[in-house]
């Protein structure tokens, strides 16, 4: 490790050991970067992490929501505040709902301390239907204001939003048909739908708009 | 006689999301007195596209596919980056001649796309013989694309362990007569940006940025560097085999559309710099490796795009489709920063102002 990297690793490691918080895990990758993972309790130790972080001069990298498992409705949500401090990447891990009850919890803004939290937590309002404290310019980054907050976390196939469902039902009636079986549900669907008899009328031609001169 | 005292005006003018004078589909809502712009407010979201959420439908092998697909300019950096994020989670090792092959691509690439985007600067302020100049010398290293990797934007370079590629000797070669018909080409444009009255009068002291609020927005790659500030992951937090290249972090103190402009001319000159230590030693070794098991927990990585920065987050269960893919541009920083680069900016710098971040609507937006 370089001095400078020395340095800045001794400083966050003396720094975090001097915090409530639960100590900080540390891993390396193939060419050498330094990762430090810290995971909180709760929301609510988020302003003290970044006020931390930001005496440290980290920068704020991204952040990023998520869903601890795939289900569409999974409640148990996470955020992920990735930071950069000289050449080491840091992760601070917060699970955003009560570990009893499972409802969701508010998340405080860290834009005092990272101005450029401003456009990822506006992401994550809309896009996981995140709620977050003290937000100051809260309003929709890409959704349109008339979709739900949240509806990205919901996968609607394709074949559903373009009613590729129909297309599907009636091929699946007419091999069936071909086969020689219908099934009694399928029955009424099969059965000619009855048009009300309009009478026949004999039109007549129609005559010309000018008048012939002889 | 009587002279008349003109009152300036306020009033709102809408610009885009698709106008002419815009390289990327943006709304902006300038608030203007005259002809001096007083606030932006910026609406996105016309290009979004749910490719976070779709990533994690698809297999990890299917996403190299994918995340090839987020951004024509810096199409290579996406999967480079995913597989390296990939790769630190399962610690996948990548063969030496790999990793020289991927900086290859990656060097081509920033290359072409600094080019393009110093040529579009010409093509805004009227200089439409210098634009067909810069575009004709980025076609060179078009041709070299499309000669190694058989497309001029999408590389497929990149697997999850390696590479997808290797060059022979007839494409070194190759690739070495293209690089000396660059480099003199683009001495010459460097010349002509740093010189020329018209580049000069139009860009420098617009667009002004200073050192404290790149570092206020995060800002990064050489809208970072362009006002002095010293972040470049190649050199910063090195990968691959970059910490074993000679070539130099370009900055440049003006902070301005000038100096934007100079550090991707001159970076462009260290990216030659680069290939060509790699074509003359391309170590041997495998092209890739197995794909093994890829199990449950989480990584990040990050690499140095054209426009900066690039930072990938995996978050796996142990299946073989990640449970959470996250990636962010540099473009995401650099269109916040905006507001600060267009205050009191006359109303015909605007679309130069937006050109200077070397902007990316479909990487930023997803």
């Amino acid at each position: 490790m370089s001095q400078t990297r020395n340095n800045v690793f001794d400083e966050i490691k003396n720094t975090f050991a001097q915090t409530d918080f639960p100590p900080l895990t540390w891993t390396t990758n193939n060419y050498n970067n330094l990762y430090a993972w810290l995971k909180l309790e709760n929301p609510s130790q988020l302003t003290e992490a970044a006020k931390i972080l930001q005496s440290l001069q980290a920068r704020l990298c991204t952040i990023t929501a998520y869903t601890e498992d795939r289900s569409n409705a999974a409640k148990q949500k996470a955020i992920a505040y990735h930071f950069a401090i000289h050449d080491i990447l840091f992760c601070v891990t917060v699970q955003i709902y009560d570990k009893e009850t499972l409802e969701p919890l508010a998340v405080p803004s860290i834009t005092p301390y990272f101005r450029n939290a401003d456009w990822n937590e506006r992401e994550f309002m809309e896009m996981y239907n995140i709620k977050i404290i003290d937000h100051p310019n809260p309003k929709r980054l890409f959704l349109d204001e008339r979709l739900d907050a949240g509806i990205m976390t919901q996968l609607i196939p394709f074949s559903s939003m373009v009613h590729g469902t129909g297309s599907r039902n009636l091929w699946e009636q007419v091999m069936l048909e071909k086969m020689g079986y219908v099934p009694e549900s399928y029955k009424a669907a099969l059965q000619e739908p009855e048009f009300t008899k309009v009478e026949e009328t004999k039109k007549e031609a129609p005559k010309p708009q000018t008048e012939e001169k002889e | 006689m009587e002279t008349k005292q003109h009152e300036t005006k306020s009033f709102s003018l809408p610009l885009g999301p698709i106008h002419v004078a815009l390289e990327e589909p943006m709304y902006f809502k300038l608030e203007l007195e005259g002809e001096r712009v007083k606030h932006v407010d910026i609406t996105s979201g016309h290009v979004h596209r749910g490719m976070e959420l779709l990533a994690t439908k698809r297999n990890f092998f299917q996403n190299v596919v994918l995340t090839e697909r987020v951004c024509s300019l810096c199409s290579n950096s996406h999967p480079l980056t995913y597989c390296l994020a990939v790769e630190n989670l399962a610690g996948i090792q990548v063969s030496p001649k790999a990793q020289a092959l991927r900086v290859l691509a990656e060097e081509i690439k920033r290359t072409a796309s600094h080019l393009f985007n110093v040529a579009i600067l010409a093509h805004i302020i009227g200089y439409k013989s210098l634009f067909m100049h810069v575009m004709e010398v980025r076609e060179i290293m078009q041709d070299v694309k499309e000669t190694v990797y058989g497309n001029r934007m999408d590389l497929a370079a990149n697997c999850i362990g390696g590479v997808k590629y290797s060059v022979n000797l007839e494409l070194i070669e190759f690739i070495e007569k293209s690089l000396v018909r660059t480099e003199k080409h683009i001495k010459e444009i460097i010349d002509i940006y740093a010189t020329d009255k018209m580049i000069l009068r139009r860009t420098t002291n617009v667009g002004r940025i200073s050192a404290e609020d790149v570092i206020k927005y995060g800002l990064v790659g050489p809208v970072a560097r362009g006002s002095n500030v010293r972040i470049d992951t190649r050199k910063t937090a090195p990968y691959l085999i970059y910490d074993q290249l000679d070539f130099d972090m370009i900055t440049e103190t003006g902070c301005d559309v000038h100096s934007r402009a100079m550090v991707r001319l001159r970076e462009t000159l260290e990216s030659i710099k680069i290939i060509k230590q790699i074509i003359r030693n391309i170590p041997e070794g495998e092209l890739n490796t197995l794909l093994p098991h890829i199990p449950a927990g989480e990584a990040m990585a990050r690499s140095e795009a054209p426009r900066g920065e690039l930072f990938y987050y995996v978050r796996t269960d142990g299946t073989d489709m990640p449970l959470r893919l996250k990636w962010r541009v540099p473009s995401y920083m650099n269109w916040d920063a905006l507001e600060v680069m267009m205050k009191d900016c006359e109303v015909a710098d605007v679309s130069l102002i937006v050109n200077s971040i070397d902007p990316c609507v479909s990487c930023t937006e997803r």
